[in-house]
């Protein structure tokens, strides 16, 4: 990740600690697995993830894009 | 010709039984009054009626067990059949298509829709959708094993929802069954659920209570877990993609015992006589002999695996690559990849995807296996046209073919 998407994670993270959420990155480590890179967002109260994004009923779907249009969306 | 090979057995295998389950009154009334030529004469028309019948249906024995594929991002079910590795179906299905349950006896396949909450239900006989099913966000999906429940793990609402599969309607929501509900296997009359969250842990649900009685602490984070069940319910495997093993959750005491050393994990599958757990991660199949373990399968592949199921002979995985749009059939005795079938978009199949071996009502290897099974079978459903319909076969000659796979197994 460069510096610029590092910037970007660490403003869109603020973002959603002022909401209520927290940003979460996987820990997958097998660039073959399914939530390699993902984001996902939880909900701070439930510990819940918040709703996915297209398809997906899982967690860590998220790309950053992804997290930028959920957070405009809201 | 049909009408004839559609009565005839029934009426002779139930004069002819000795399995009192197979019985009816019928064949009561009628066994004390037949003597002991008639029942001879009538063995012998059976053996005419089964060799004529086989010559109608030709040498072919061969089980086509079928796979159903969620694609994901498709939106589709794409049927494999797993004997000539083709897609021979894709099926429109609700948006975002990820588990998959088929019914113990192969008639029906269930799909859970994320984007729309809903459980689609396939009729396999025709590949067709014959119910939609209003439920909530469903991530894993399972088949309870006398098949008369559905349970779906809704990933948002922290709830599972359980569905009557002859109404086709969802009859209790179970709540509090952990946060984001993921995984789901059914064992030893309770329902498991693998919960997406820190710390991870597996909720334990009564089957007949629809309560939840336990759970189970298994680390301290987990992403997409999954969880499959042995043959005989004694044990549950834990799947987890940051994981370091796969712990063993012991069904009567709901604890973990032990785990075995696969490493981290996308989903598992058991194989159909217990002795093998086969897990899909990442980029890798291993398969790994539970009394040993023993890793007797171990083998690379590209394509980002997730979901997998093994035939009911053993004989091979089924290995959803989502990141290669395709599925991978895997030997198990070499580990090698025998066919690469295209699917449609990021297939996942999270679930028990492949069809059971099909099992009927007489005693495989007995001379009256076959009548049995059909005169059960005509019993049943109101005769073998119903029963072909009701149990997923495309016409009566399938149902014969596989009454006969099974009776000379």
């Amino acid at each position: 990740m460069d510096a610029a998407e590092k910037t970007r994670e660490n403003r869109l993270r603020r973002m959603l600690d002022r909401r209520g959420y927290t940003l979460q990155k996987s820990r997958a480590r097998d660039p073959g697995g399914l939530t390699y890179g993902g984001y996902q967002i939880v909900n701070t109260q439930t510990g819940g993830v918040d709703a996915g994004w297209g398809n997906a009923n899982r967690g860590f779907a998220f790309s950053l894009d992804d997290v930028e249009a959920w957070l405009e969306g809201r | 010709m049909t009408k004839l090979k559609l009565t005839l057995p029934a009426a002779v295998a139930t004069l002819s039984s000795t399995d009192p389950a197979s019985s009816f009154a019928a064949d009561a009334r009628m066994t004390h009054i037949c003597t002991r030529k008639l029942r001879l004469f009538l063995r012998v028309l059976l053996l005419v009626w089964a060799a004529g019948s086989a010559s109608v249906l030709g040498s072919s024995k061969t089980l086509a067990q079928n796979a159903y594929i969620t694609n994901n991002d498709s939106n589709s079910v794409s049927v494999i059949n797993t004997a000539t590795n083709t897609v021979i179906a894709t099926i429109a299905i609700g948006y975002g298509p990820l588990g998959v349950s088929v019914s113990p006896d192969g008639g029906r396949v269930y799909i859970g829709s994320a984007g729309i909450n809903t459980v689609g239900v396939i009729e396999t006989a025709t590949n067709t959708v014959i119910a939609t099913i209003p439920s909530g966000p469903t991530a894993g999906i399972a088949t309870s094993q006398d098949g008369r429940r559905v349970y779906a793990a809704n990933f948002y609402d922290q709830t599972l929802s359980v569905i009557d599969t002859k109404t086709n309607t969802v009859i209790a929501t179970v709540p509090g069954v952990g946060v984001s509900p993921f995984g789901l296997a059914v064992a030893n009359g309770k329902v498991y659920v693998a919960n997406w969250t820190s710390p991870f842990t597996v909720t334990v649900v009564d089957t007949a209570t629809n309560k939840v009685i336990a759970t189970i602490p298994i680390a301290s984070d987990s992403n997409a877990p999954g969880l499959a069940a042995s043959p005989d319910g004694r044990r549950v495997y834990v799947t987890n993609e940051i994981g370091t093993d796969v712990p063993i959750i012991d069904t009567a005491t709901d604890t973990v015992i032990g785990a075995l050393p696969l490493g981290s994990s996308e989903s598992a599958m058991v194989s159909p006589d217990g002795t093998i757990v086969y897990i899909a991660g990442g980029n890798h199949v291993n398969g790994i002999d539970v009394a040993t373990d023993q890793i007797v399968v171990s083998s690379d592949y590209v394509g980002g695996l997730f979901g997998i199921s093994v035939t009911p002979d053993g004989s091979r995985v089924y290995a959803a690559a989502y990141a290669a749009n395709a599925v991978f059939a895997i030997d198990t005795t070499r580990g090698k990849i025998i066919a690469t079938i295209p699917v449609g978009s990021n297939p996942l199949a999270f679930g028990n995807f492949i069809q059971p071996r099909p099992t009927f009502a007489g005693i495989p290897g007995t001379a009256n296996c076959y009548g049995q099974s059909v005169s059960a079978l005509a019993k049943q459903y109101g005769g073998l046209n119903n029963a072909a319909a009701a149990l997923g076969y495309p016409s009566v000659s399938a149902l014969q073919n596989a009454i006969e796979a099974y009776c000379e197994a």
